[in-house]
């Protein structure tokens, strides 16, 4: 056991030095044919695949041990240079003008490789940025999304607090208005990217009286007057994707920042959990496939009893089970991402594509673990990360009994 | 240009001055029409100028090869005419993205003048262009060959179709990677620059531009030898001359507008018959650390397996004994599949 481990840390430090010109773990590959994708979006994936492998890969597992991820702002200018920041931003303000599917596919990747990094990049692109795209006026999107682009800034999104998270229409941070000014006071919890963000999208309540009615997104940037985060969170997995609290004393937002009408934030909301749900969806599909990735060519390596394990056939069934939720969860995602790029949005079905992802992905990190057997519950190998960081989808993002409900009230709307 | 040109077209040869006919403001229409007209020629001294300039910059070729990607198992085909390509990952040569990214440094710092991405095989081989042309490159040509003759293509055939192409195109410089990781020839480059009877740089680890020569810097057994060549030249990209560019999302975009021209090597005057026969393809002896053990495949094979894979044939004759043993073995991580 000594000498395998022995053996193991010592190929560690030779692969970490070879992998500077992509000593490849993607290992299973991804048929584009079958799922659809153009030319353009097949080399989007090479391209992401590439760039992760290269500037991710060999700092995932620090990432994860640590809970930190120290070249963090360096790593987001890097991924300004490749365009993916703004996927679907306009291309006048340095966006890329693409669909949800190309930032389906770009998280997806990003996933497969650190699923904590590729939860902050789906916070920073897909909760900020496209809301900023979606509900900002002129000037907001000229004064806050060019930064966003290049990767200067980090963005991040709070609605949840310490007492609100499914029932988030109960929040209780306050906005009064005070001339020009609205000021802010109370906290939010659990907000990704809290620590490092530049800039925040914050709902609060302009009038408390009114519950959903009287919600109104804002505009926060760090370093305003009375806005404070306090200490990151120790999470179960997504370590490395730093979270922690907002705190808002007195804090004073100017009228320019009201993000959308006054008191219609909850639309503001509505809608962009509905896409939130569709981007986010993609983070379980990468994990998937990191599992398979990592499982597959394990069991065609690994002997017992004479063989490859890979050649048995409970585990030829756990490969097959794998294989078959990856794919059904892939071509779901995919297909919704293709209705929304058309202009066609679904509640249901971006409700139910995070659902359906999110369980399946849980349970094929669980295979992952067995097919690697004791080497898949010790950390040297990665496959106890993945479980960790899938479970986190069934939570963030509407827990999954939330998504459950919004599915069957829009089958209750259909036939009242 | 603005700056150098156009002031000599304000110079004393090119300037006529009449005093206005001057009113109480002091401002008249003749002088404001003779302004515009020195302001026209100049623009047109401009262009001319830049245009000459241009015509002056050279033009590049780089061959790009499709080869099956590095980090896929080879297996060899059950009938042993070849290995199995259907249905594998197949993407650009490690050694043409390092070309590639040369000739797109060279344009950059405007020594050249246009990129032309090359690459010959069926309609497959469009994807590669197509990457070539997301990393900066101008515009493409594809060369179809498919079927038998694509089976049996190799570096004489492809030597001698970058050769007429570099004629036609009237390219100054060809860049090509120094092997392809599929057959490990070597052999392309060298063979261009005798049928054209240019002077060649291979092994490049630095190009730099010299007046109207180029100085290359190789990686040979030895040590590095730095030679002097004179244009038009071939070169041929080692792995240390740059790191390849990622195709960023903007740059994919743009380069769907690309063009890529489909040319026939028929058209080209270029005959594709080979002088050589694959008689059978096998797997090497696996497991074994000796290097030259077993046909090509199975030396490549081999390599695949342990952690020290890199794409230098030195770095493969001298295998890390460590390496391929235990951690084939014991260390079922798949850190190199």
């Amino acid at each position: 056991m000594l000498a395998v481990k022995r053996a193991l840390q010592f190929s560690l430090r030779i692969s970490s030095t070879v992998s500077r010109r992509g000593c490849a773990g993607s290992a299973v590959p991804v048929d584009d044919v079958v799922n659809g994708l153009t030319e353009e979006q097949i080399q989007l994936r090479q391209t992401v695949q590439r760039f992760c492998q290269e500037q991710l890969a060999p700092y995932a597992d620090e990432i994860d041990k640590t809970n930190e991820f120290k070249g963090m702002r360096e790593f987001w200018r890097k991924m300004g240079d490749l365009g993916v920041l703004g996927i679907t931003a306009p291309v006048e303000l340095g966006g890329s003008g693409l669909g949800y599917l190309d930032h389906v596919i770009v998280m997806e990747e990003m996933s497969r490789v650190s699923a904590a990094v590729a939860l902050s990049y789906g916070a920073h692109s897909n909760l900020c940025v496209n809301q900023l795209v979606r509900h900002g006026n002129e000037a907001q999107k000229e004064k806050y999304i060019p930064k966003l682009m290049t990767g200067e800034h980090v963005g991040a999104l709070a609605m949840s607090e310490p007492n609100a998270g499914s029932d988030v229409v109960s929040m209780k941070l306050k906005a009064r208005k005070e001339g020009n000014h609205y000021v802010l006071n109370g906290n939010k919890f659990w907000i990704t990217n809290g620590p490092d963000a530049d800039v925040l999208i914050v709902y609060a309540k302009t009038e408390p009286d009114a519950v959903a009615r009287g919600i109104t997104a804002f505009i926060v940037e760090k370093g305003m007057s009375g806005f404070s985060t306090a200490q990151k969170l120790d999470k179960l997995g997504m370590r490395g994707s730093n979270t922690c609290e907002l705190i808002f004393e007195d804090c004073k937002i100017p009228e320019e920042n009201v993000l959308g009408p006054l008191n219609k934030g909850v639309y503001v909301m509505m809608s962009g959990l509905d896409l939130e749900r569709l981007v986010l969806a993609a983070g379980p599909l990468g994990i998937m496939q990191a599992v398979m990735d990592h499982a597959i060519p394990y069991m065609h390596i690994r002997e017992a009893f004479g063989q490859k394990i890979g050649h048995f056939q409970l585990l030829q069934g756990k490969m097959a089970d794998m294989f078959t939720r990856l794919s059904s969860c892939r071509q779901y995602v995919y297909n919704v991402a293709r209705a929304c790029d058309k202009g066609h949005y679904s509640s249901m079905d971006c409700a139910g594509v995070i659902l359906y992802c999110a369980e399946n992905a849980t349970q094929v990190a669980l295979d992952g673990i067995q097919c690697l057997g004791g080497n898949g519950y010790i950390n040297d190998y990665p496959m106890g990360r993945f479980l960790r960081d899938s479970k986190l989808y069934e939570i963030g993002a509407g827990t999954s009994e939330v998504r459950r409900i919004i599915i069957g009230r829009s089958f209750n709307a259909m036939y009242k | 240009f603005w700056s150098s040109r156009c002031l000599i077209g304000f110079g004393p040869g090119r300037f006529r001055y009449t005093p206005p006919t001057t009113t109480f403001t002091g401002i008249t229409v003749k002088p404001v029409r003779l302004v515009l007209r020195l302001v026209l020629k100049s623009l047109d001294e401009c262009s001319r100028s830049a245009e000459k300039k241009s015509e002056n910059m050279a033009r590049v070729l780089v061959g790009v090869k499709r080869v099956i990607d590095y980090a896929v198992k080879i297996r060899v085909k059950p009938d042993r005419t070849g290995v199995v390509t259907d249905g594998v990952k197949h993407s650009m040569n490690p050694f043409c993205e390092i070309a590639v990214e040369e000739a797109v440094k060279l344009k950059e710092k405007k020594i050249v003048k246009e990129v032309v991405a090359v690459s010959c095989g069926p309609q497959q081989v469009q994807e590669t262009i197509r990457t070539a042309l997301a990393m900066g490159a101008d515009r493409g040509i594809h060369v179809e060959v498919s079927g038998k003759e694509y089976e049996s293509l190799g570096p004489l055939q492809v030597s001698k179709i970058m050769a007429a192409l570099a004629k036609k195109e009237e390219a100054k410089i060809v860049i090509l990677g120094k092997q392809a990781i599929d057959d490990d020839c070597n052999q392309t480059g060298q063979m261009t620059a005798a049928l054209l009877d240019w002077p060649q740089g291979t092994f490049a680890s630095e190009v730099t531009v010299d007046g109207d020569k180029l100085k290359v810097v190789r990686e040979i057994d030895g040590g590095l030898e730095t030679i002097k060549i004179s244009l038009p030249a071939v070169l041929t990209a080692d792995l240390r001359l740059n790191t390849p560019r990622y195709a960023t999302l903007p740059n994919i975009m743009k380069a769907k507008k690309k063009k890529i021209a489909n040319v026939k090597p028929g058209d080209l005057g270029v005959d594709l018959t080979s002088r050589v026969e694959v008689l059978r393809s096998q797997q090497g002896a696996t497991g074994s650390s000796d290097a030259r053990e077993g046909a090509v495949l199975g030396r490549w094979t081999n390599r695949r397996n342990g952690p020290n894979w890199a794409f230098e044939t030195v770095a493969f004759l001298a295998p890390i004994p460590m390496a391929t043993g235990p951690i084939q073995n014991h260390d079922p991580r798949p850190c190199c599949v």
